[in-house]
């Protein structure tokens, strides 16, 4: 049980910033998702916080205490890796038993945390194989043991699931998720998969070329993300961008003229917030949920027209693909659209759900929560 | 069944294969006199005075020991040399470490002969000629970047976390390393001892020319067996086949693993 702090953490590797200006405070149990995409530096900063990597600067503290210079086993953590790391020449048991050993406990204690920790994983029949006798998420689950049994300040986790099937992956992250129920201990879990972070974060932790760009709730990110990176790495599938310009509405209110054709409204609450943006060249973000193919066309809604290219269908829903003014994006259809593929069709947009971005610095300018 | 064409073939290719050995085994089993008086494809009457003599004759089984003990010290040498140079290989980035793991194996380019000389005066002025460990260390020249480039191979087919999973687990290194990663590898260091092992049973220049009577190589006793007499065959067949069976027990330990031996350990 720890809070882990982690204070302007730096790290090079020759002249290549690895990890730049990292500050992040993770309270005592809370389950932290560190996200982004391969080469953000989530991994390095996982492995500094291990102690397997050394800092270049900035501290690392354990419960208020600074662990930068303590080895691996002195910080009390566990980590899982992808690759599992299981001893292939041990059974399962001595796998779990075997941090344990060193630690200088009694046989008994031993055996009744590995028998605790296998009943936790429902690995207990497994006891006497070896790793190479198991399937990929027996293995992690040994892993997982293996961490368990030591009865860590913080677990560590390096992409455990990515190693899994897409079923089994499912399958595993709603039991980590249970675990950390049960055990309450702090973990820090690092993935490029974003929908391991949004569900099974309590926090979320988006990093980008080595640098922290967002911290916050799963529905926080998902719904508020700070600029174009957030926004279109959080979500499947992913956000539309699609280039406008904003521009006075007759009522006094703003719209969006697109770049490809078609005028959408702004939401009123956001008049005062977008004001500065006032003729000039924005983007529009929008989520493909929030686009709809539309069907009747009943009460002349906001849209555009598009020409679908392909339909997709994922059974309850699908998702219309169409290329507008030369970006490639993606809207909610009916799957029973699918005939519409080749055909123009109006493309209604829900601006509730819209972000406005600055095309510059790709920041989404912010509006007051209602 | 009929057996098939191929089948036939491997028994032919077997067959021939097999041959000159069967031929030595034959000739060993004989006496001088029978074997230059009449050709037979089995002994007639089968004698084991040949071996007897190897045997019993100091002149001659000391030769063996004498092989034996510095092709040990050699393994051991390469081995224990080559173990912590292949680690850091494979799991550390240094200045020239690539051009340094080929470069070592330009030292197998050269063939023996060239470094006669050399070692010939630095080891007489060492007072190393005709000792075990000085035929023991002339062919570590050979065997520890053999056995660098066999081991890095196998270390690194152990994923990194493995280490790092010790670690974590509160190993410190030296143990680490002894009760986790070499059984890990183990067939890879199986495999390594074979080919230093292989390599030093077989030389004959270097081990003949450091070596004058006190630790000369069976393969040099066997060279004097010509006497005054002229040859004596039937022993020099015995004692080829002598020679022959520690090489044969040795692949039979490590038969499993040879192909990825000899791939360097990266299949």
């Amino acid at each position: 049980m720890a809070e882990v702090i982690l204070e302007q953490l730096c790290k090079n590797y020759g002249t290549v910033e690895a990890v730049r200006d990292v500050n992040l405070t993770i309270a005592d149990g809370e389950f932290v998702v560190l996200v982004g995409p391969s080469g953000c530096g989530k991994s390095t900063t996982l492995r500094m916080v291990a102690g397997l990597e050394e800092l270049t600067g900035g501290n690392i503290k354990f419960n208020g205490q600074i662990v930068n210079d303590l080895t691996p086993k002195q910080r009390n953590i566990a980590m899982v890796f992808q690759s599992y790391a299981l001893y292939p020449h041990m059974t399962v048991f001595k796998n779990m038993a075997f941090g344990l050993k060193l630690k200088g406990l009694a046989k008994d204690e031993i055996k009744r945390r590995v028998a605790e920790a296998a009943a936790l994983l429902d690995i207990s029949e497994l006891m006497d194989r070896k790793p190479r006798e198991l399937s990929g998420g027996q293995r992690q689950r040994v892993a997982m043991g293996r961490a368990i049994v030591r009865q860590p300040l913080v677990f560590l986790f390096d992409e455990p699931l990515s190693n899994l099937d897409a079923a089994l992956r499912g399958q595993m992250r709603v039991e980590i998720k249970r675990l950390h129920k049960a055990l309450a201990t702090t973990i820090i879990y690092v993935t490029h998969d974003q929908i391991e972070a949004m569900t099974l974060a309590d926090r979320i932790v988006v990093m980008n070329a080595g640098r922290v760009v967002q911290v916050g709730d799963p529905m926080t990110v998902y719904n508020r993300p700070i600029d174009k990176f957030v926004a279109a790495f959080i979500g499947t599938p992913k956000m539309n961008f699609l280039a406008a310009r904003l521009e006075t509405a007759g009522g006094g209110g703003l719209v969006l003229q697109l770049e490809g054709g078609g005028t959408l409204p702004v939401p009123e609450s956001r008049t005062r917030a977008y004001q500065p943006y006032l003729n000039k060249a924005v983007e529009m973000g929008i989520r493909p949920d929030h686009l709809s193919v539309d069907d009747a066309g009943g009460s002349e809604p906001a849209g555009f027209e598009a020409t679908i290219d392909v339909v997709e269908v994922t059974g309850a829903g699908a998702l219309a693909f169409f290329s507008f003014a030369g970006v490639d994006a993606a809207a909610q259809c009916l799957p029973r659209d699918t005939a519409r593929a080749g055909q123009r069709v109006l493309i209604a947009a829900d601006m509730e759900h819209m972000h406005l971005i600055e095309t510059d610095s790709g920041r989404v300018v912010p509006v007051e929560t209602a | 069944m009929r057996p098939r064409k191929g089948t036939i073939g491997l028994i032919l290719y077997l067959l021939l294969l097999l041959l000159p050995i069967y031929w030595m085994f034959n000739m060993s089993l004989r006496t001088n006199a029978d074997i230059l008086n009449e050709f037979a494809l089995y002994p007639a009457d089968p004698t084991f005075a040949n071996y007897i003599k190897i045997f019993t004759d100091p002149a001659w089984y000391s030769g063996y020991i004498n092989s034996i003990t510095y092709v040990a010290m050699n393994v051991l040498i390469s081995l224990s040399v080559a173990l912590p140079a292949a680690y850091a290989f494979s799991r550390y980035r240094f200045l020239g470490d690539k051009h340094m793991f080929f470069w070592l194996l330009t030292n197998r380019m050269a063939p023996p002969a060239v470094f006669l000389l050399p070692f010939l005066q630095l080891y007489s002025t060492f007072g190393l000629i005709d000792t075990h460990i000085a035929v023991a260390l002339a062919h570590t020249l050979f065997n520890v970047p053999l056995a660098v480039w066999i081991l890095e191979g196998f270390m690194s087919g152990v994923p990194r976390e493995i280490d790092e999973t010790a670690y974590l687990d509160g190993y410190g290194f030296p143990r680490f390393f002894l009760t986790i990663f070499l059984p890990l590898i183990r067939s890879g260091i199986g495999v390594t001892a074979f080919f230093c092992f292989m390599f030093s049973w077989v030389e004959l220049l270097l081990a003949r020319t450091l070596t004058d009577t006190v630790a000369n190589p069976i393969a040099a006793t066997m060279t004097r067996a010509v006497g005054a007499t002229g040859l004596d065959w039937g022993l020099l067949a015995a004692a080829g086949m002598l020679t022959i069976v520690p090489g044969a027990l040795v692949i039979w330990f490590v038969r499993n693993y040879m192909a990825k031996g000899l791939a360097l350990g990266r299949v």
